[in-house]
């Protein structure tokens, strides 16, 4: 008899456990009124009552008068921080997205066929999806310190095409290579300057910028010197063969090039700088010395360039990280 | 658009950076955050920091908050939860159990003096009662009956299956009830 007695008040709270439960929802809901919850459980309704009206007073009971002032204050702060750091982390997505999207354009195009264009010339098919890895490479930078930093780099790969393309006898490339070269230094020094203005420091770019300059300088000595050398009078040429020429072949007659060092003014003279071609007048192929103070040494070598640029691009992360 | 997509999308806009989402997000659960925490430390003061610090831990964290289980809401209030035994945890137990009644033991006005009768005393009374709960009936009062969470939004909260959850609240009303003599 108490067993069943206990068993019966095991079973009513259990019922009444799950009538609370499922009126108490229907009550704060709204969903039902107190006598309508007491309706839908007829044989609960005497226990289940005072617990539901508990419940309701319970709710008022616990509603509590927010302090507008506090409320203010420290939504103003909270949504100022909100802003800072939306913008911290806009800053330090736009220092990784040149690496990111320059690592998916990689990967995209074939890491292949991104390594062969690195090293094409003007005369390449690779060539346009080089440029268009350049342009996507200056997109994406979004300060004007990593601008600099990517048109210089632009501006030392169209010096080493412009060697390649002179190695190779390619004349018909020099105006355009020349004329881009100008370009990206110009665009170089003016994001330089608008960092200074920022407040940045420049030191580094300003010195890369400088050597690029005294390296396309170089360049254009030489070119002028093989101009005066080519002017003087054909050299005796001999030929296989095959009808190829070789020994010490003779570029053919390069026009004096004048062009600026990215500010509009006229570089002296290369042809009064004196010559430092090779004794047969052909202008010297190797890597440009002279005091360049390049952060990975000559830059000749696309491999090297590209590598190097890749570098100031970490080298910049690392040092902008938040 | 149902709620639930109306939140999500809200916390969406936060995630992406966009603080004036933020700020509609504070607007929208300010007073219930910080109704918990004052029916739970007492103190004006203590519940505007501790909301604050809720709402600080939101907009660091949200950016790894992925919508899974109960939502937004149980971790909005997990977090609440969490800074309120925190705040304890500093205090000292003995600061606990002030805390709890110091909202109810605080001078009453006089019109409420004059008038025993009056409602405001009652939920005074009743405010009390829940205090003498234990915390786990308590976290289920108030978050039932402040904030009309579901069984399964309280289970994520407390850590704890809806069927404890039933449970808690039944054995919390009866509490109450045998200590609210006049019900």
């Amino acid at each position: 008899m108490n067993e069943e007695l206990e068993k019966n008040g095991q079973g009513s709270g259990s019922r009444l456990q799950a009538a609370l439960d499922g009126e108490l929802g229907r009550l704060l809901d709204g969903k039902a009124g107190l006598e309508e919850c007491c309706a839908a459980n007829q044989e609960l309704a005497a226990e289940l009552r005072p617990l539901l009206q508990l419940a309701l007073s319970g709710r008022e009971a616990l509603q509590a008068e927010v302090p507008t002032a506090a409320r203010e204050k420290t939504r103003g702060k909270l949504v100022a921080q909100a802003r800072s750091l939306s913008m911290q982390r806009r800053s330090s997505l736009a220092l990784l997205r040149p690496l990111v999207l320059a690592a998916g354009l990689f990967v995209l195009l074939f890491a292949g066929t991104a390594v062969a264009s690195s090293e094409a010339g003007p005369d390449s098919r690779l060539y346009p999806l080089k440029q268009r890895l350049e342009l996507a490479h200056t997109t994406l930078a979004m300060q004007n310190l990593d601008q600099a930093r990517a048109e210089n780099s632009h501006a030392n790969a169209r010096l080493d095409e412009l060697q390649k393309m002179l190695d190779n006898n390619r004349q018909e490339y020099v105006s355009d290579l020349l004329a881009c070269y100008d370009k990206s230094i110009s665009d170089a020094t003016a994001h330089a300057r608008s960092a200074a203005a920022d407040g940045e420091d420049t030191a580094e770019i300003d010195a890369l910028i400088q050597s690029t300059r005294l390296r396309h300088e170089e360049m254009l000595r030489k070119i002028s010197a093989a101009s005066v050398a080519g002017e003087a009078g054909p050299q005796p040429v001999t030929q296989d063969e095959t009808g190829a020429n070789s020994g010490s072949a003779q570029p053919a007659a390069v026009e004096p090039i004048e062009s600026t060092d990215g500010t509009g003014a006229p570089v002296e003279d290369a042809a009064h700088a004196g010559s430092e071609s090779g004794g047969d007048g052909t202008p010297d192929s190797g890597g440009h010395d002279g005091g360049s103070s390049h952060d990975g040494g000559s830059q000749s070598s696309p491999e090297r360039e590209d590598g190097n640029s890749h570098n100031e691009e970490s080298s910049h992360n690392e040092s902008s990280s938040h | 658009m149902t709620e639930k997509r109306e939140l999500s999308r809200l916390i969406k806009r936060i995630q992406k950076g966009d603080a004036d989402a933020f700020g509609q997000l504070y607007d929208r659960f300010y007073d219930p955050v910080y109704s918990y925490v004052l029916r739970q430390t007492g103190s004006r003061a203590d519940a505007e920091d501790i909301t604050a610090e809720v709402f600080l831990y939101v907009l660091e964290k949200i950016d790894g908050f992925s919508w899974r289980g109960a939502g937004f809401v149980a971790w909005l209030f997990r977090i609440a939860r969490n800074d309120v035994l925190d705040h304890f945890r500093r205090l000292g137990r003995s600061a606990r159990e002030t805390a709890l009644t110091e909202d109810v033991m605080e001078q009453p006005s006089e019109a409420l003096v004059e008038d025993l009768a009056n409602k405001a005393w009652d939920d005074r009374e009743l405010r009390l009662a829940i205090t003498e709960l234990t915390e786990e009936q308590q976290q289920v009062v108030l978050l039932k009956l402040m904030m009309n969470f579901s069984n399964r939004q309280i289970g994520e909260v407390l850590g704890k299956s809806e069927g404890s959850v039933k449970a808690l609240m039944h054995r919390a009303m009866l509490a109450l009830r045998k200590r609210m003599k006049k019900w």
